[in-house]
């Protein structure tokens, strides 16, 4: 035993004190200031990077941090100029091009010009970004060559003749291109900022450079992005909140907490449980969104696919039992697969729920009372509401059909990978849109689409043709029910089942303006504004 | 001593590389992987992110590259998931948040658990003792997530002292910290009263009492050494339980700690932070054992490393 007594006194001094001292430090240390403008942001965000990214929660960041060609109203979601001032197509609807707005500036000072958006678009292409978004620019003229040499090629559909003029030529009309291009992928970015600092470093926020309403100045992992106005936006004018946060919340119950104590000013989901409890509120806001919940059928299971009874089990659900019993968060049940709040589209219908009917779909097709009918599993991703629904559906299949489905619920991932492996033989599934066009839920469906999220082994040649005359159709009212007849074949040979809208939830505090409800529950932060008093 | 210390690092390189290997193999194992998403991402750009993260290589390419750049860098790889960082920056912002929680909740736990044990032992029978007992009891079984939503509503809402969530002061700290320390506190309680029960039976504690030295030192200098034996024991896994437990309560809390990442990098098939935490956790459990052996031999002469 060699530690003298004396020693022993400090290292159990030590053991005591060392909190101590450091919780000193800590209470001293200061609190930071808050910002002007507090949200809880959900999950960490993946990345910053537009092309990498692909959720919501990125998104939000993303749009306020750059500014694509043409950004979306808050309110309305019509496209509006953003660094391009203007926009035309040509009469075969495949040349565009964009004016880009005079003297652009990134945050660092230098120009912003069209052959930054040359490179940003380009760079979303290469192979090696391996951006997820990627199909959104599939109709860019040589983009096959492109790809096909590698990324090395120059990519012919993109060019910039000057500064300020930005042209994009596509292999096929696309009607809704410019609501594409609103979309946060396509932000450009800065050539100059990402060659300096390489592929990694970049992104860190003493090293970026971005051109929107507003710079990232701190991020700490897990918990905050701090963002502040940018005093070289062209509209820094209209720009009215100097500092925000966005706060990296995971738990909705600790975000509705700390929407309630004033620490965050504005939620963007209430848990369903709490609904009952601020629906009063005039803060309290419950929006239909731009998603659709539907089961999917593994049509390639022999009786399955067999069309009617798809369309009986389809029927036998009863999605007002599910919307006002099980989930309760203000779900409307669905007559159509395309929500019916898409400016332009009116959406094929198909009856909701009908009991009898299901019953004699299912005896025409062999199994009259259910008899003799194999018991089918119904998955779902591990969680306790979809558990819930499951149930709920198993239970009501067995009291209309008297057939028995049996629930399975996998994580996540494995999840994904039994869809795509068609490693199932009905699944419970939810689909959001991207952008405000019927295509981006129609699209889906197509017998051999680029992005495979089919995932039923369903195909129909009819519905692929309409689809791709909808694509190439520029008159907006003949595009329109061209994508509807397609629905009609979808909602007819049901290779899903659909049951509801979602709904989103959001709590924004009402000393600030700038927060409109809208379908795709996008609410820009260059919009957030104190109110005057 | 110094065998001893040669001994332990041998056997830490040992144990190391034997869950590095197992949680490699477990890693590649399950199904799903990191990129099977609810969008289906199209073939050539999945490939790509496969190359891009050599997630295409043979797999025992991967676990020699893997073990090479733990062994020879320090480098934990890229994150799958959280793609702005690399595992090593996120365990360098993330764990010292962790660390310091963990440690303020483990000091609350033996500051709170030897005061009451001792106190209960010494006040043996009596009302009191009963009362630290069943509230150790209580302590013990209920669950920290629990005792969270409990103080929340009454520190938060019922009575605002304390900020509901978030990180940066001192005032965020208290509420988890308590919550995490509270059961270790309880299990403190309980085993430095019989520690210290067993103590004062011993024969050099009535000579102290019979040569005159005052109860208070009594207690406090010769009986608390072997009170405090049984506590140091259950440092290790204490220390172990605390630093598990902080992914619930760094939930609730949202403390931008590491312990959310133990759970959801593994959901994610974030393969190289996933072993990154498990080769961190490994090291931390294995130091503070260490700590407590040689903690042992600084209160109880008797026992020798």
């Amino acid at each position: 035993m060699w530690f003298s007594d004396r020693l022993k006194m400090l290292l159990f001094c030590f053991l005591l004190g060392a909190p101590g001292v450091a919780i000193l430090l800590l209470a001293f240390s200061g609190e930071r200031q808050r910002a002007d403008f507090t949200f809880v942001n959900q999950a960490e965000i993946t990345s910053l990077d537009p092309a990498i990214a692909t959720a919501i929660p990125e998104g939000r960041i993303i749009m306020a941090v750059f500014e694509g060609l043409t950004t979306l109203h808050p309110r309305t979601l019509e496209p509006l100029p953003g660094a391009a001032r203007s926009w035309e197509i040509s009469d075969d609807g495949l040349l565009w091009t964009f004016h880009i707005r005079p003297g652009l500036r990134w945050s660092d000072g230098s120009p912003l010009t069209a052959h930054d958006f040359v490179y940003s678009w380009t760079r979303f292409l290469e192979p090696k970004t391996a951006a997820a978004y990627a199909y959104l620019l599939r109709h860019v003229d040589g983009r096959e060559a492109f790809l096909a040499g590698g990324g090395q090629k120059d990519l012919t559909g993109l060019a910039a003749p000057d500064d300020l003029t930005f042209e994009v030529r596509l292999d096929t009309p696309c009607a809704y291109f410019v609501n594409v291009v609103s979309f946060y992928p396509l932000c450009p970015v800065s050539r100059a900022c990402i060659e300096r600092f390489g592929p990694k470093d970049w992104i860190k926020p003493e090293n970026l450079v971005s051109n929107g309403p507003f710079r990232v100045i701190e991020r700490r992992l897990k918990d905050r992005i701090r963002l502040e106005k940018n005093p070289l936006y062209w509209d820094r004018d209209n720009v009215h909140a100097n500092t925000i946060d966005a706060l990296a919340v995971d738990s909705p119950t600790t975000a509705l907490n700390l929407y309630l104590t004033g620490d965050a000013d504005w939620i963007n989901f209430v848990p369903p449980i709490a609904i009952p409890a601020v629906e009063t509120r005039p803060d309290f806001s419950k929006t239909p969104n731009l998603g659709t919940n539907f089961l999917r059928f593994n049509t390639t299971r022999t009786i399955l696919g067999d069309e009617r009874i798809r369309r009986a089990i389809h029927l036998a659900i009863d999605k007002k039992e599910l919307v006002e019993r099980v989930l309760k968060g203000g779900q409307t049940p669905a007559d159509s697969f395309v929500p019916p709040w898409i400016p332009g589209y009116e959406p094929s219908r198909i009856g909701i729920y009908d009991p009898d009917r299901a019953r004699r779909l299912l005896a025409a097709a062999g199994f009259p009372g259910g008899e003799g009918f194999p018991e089918f599993s119904l998955l779902y991703s591990t969680s306790e509401a979809n558990r819930d629904l499951a149930e709920v559906i198993a239970l009501q299949l067995k009291r209309n059909l008297g057939i028995r489905l049996h629930p399975a619920s996998q994580e996540r991932k494995v999840y994904f990978l039994s869809q795509n492996t068609l490693d199932y033989d009905l699944c419970l599934c939810s689909w959001l849109g991207d952008y405000l066009d019927a295509s981006t839920f129609l699209d889906v469906f197509t017998s051999k689409s680029e992005t495979d999220n089919n995932r039923t082994g369903w195909g129909s040649e009819a519905y692929d043709r309409l689809i791709s005359e909808a694509a190439a159709e520029l008159e907006a009212e003949r595009r329109a029910a061209l994508l509807a007849s397609a629905e009609e074949i979808l909602l007819r040979e049901a290779p899903i089942a659909i049951l509801y809208f979602r709904t989103t939830t959001n709590l924004f505090n009402r000393d600030w303006e700038g927060y409109y409800d809208n379908i795709l529950d996008i609410h820009p932060l260059k919009y957030m504004r104190r109110r005057d008093r | 001593m110094k065998s001893f210390v040669v001994k332990r690092a041998f056997w830490f390189c040992v144990t190391l590389w034997v869950v590095i290997t197992i949680s490699f193999v477990l890693t590649r194992s399950v199904k799903g992987g990191p990129f099977d998403e609810a969008r289906e991402l199209p073939p050539d750009i999945k490939r790509n992110l496969l190359e891009k993260y050599n997630l295409d290589d043979p797999v025992l390419e991967q676990y020699a590259d893997y073990l090479a750049g733990v062994v020879f860098r320090f480098d934990l790889g890229p994150s799958l998931k959280m793609r702005d960082y690399s595992v090593n920056e996120i365990i360098a912002e993330t764990l010292p948040r962790s660390a310091f929680l963990g440690l303020l909740a483990l000091f609350i736990a033996l500051f709170v658990g030897l005061s009451a044990g001792i106190i209960a032992a010494v006040r043996r029978g009596g009302a009191v003792d009963g009362f630290i007992m069943t509230l150790a009891a209580l302590g013990i079984a209920i669950p920290n997530f629990m005792l969270a939503s409990v103080l929340i509503i009454l520190f938060v809402f019922v009575w605002p002292l304390f900020p509901a969530a978030g990180w940066g002061t001192f005032g965020h700290l208290v509420l988890p910290a308590l919550a995490l320390g509270a059961a270790f506190s309880a299990n403190i309680a309980r085993l430095s009263r019989s520690g210290m029960l067993e103590v004062l039976q011993e024969e050099y504690i009535l000579t102290a009492r019979a040569r005159g030295v005052r109860e208070s030192r009594v207690i406090l200098v010769h009986a608390l050494r072997g009170a405090l034996l049984p506590v140091v024991s259950f440092l290790g896994p204490a220390a172990a339980g605390i630093l598990t437990g902080t992914l619930v309560i760094e939930k609730i809390f949202a403390i931008p700690g590491m312990g959310d990442f133990f759970v959801n990098a593994a959901l994610n098939r974030d393969h190289t932070l996933t072993m990154g935490i498990v080769i961190v956790y490994c090291i931390v459990v294995y130091v503070i054992n260490l700590l407590v052996d040689v903690a042992y031999t600084l209160i109880d002469p008797r026992v020798k490393l």
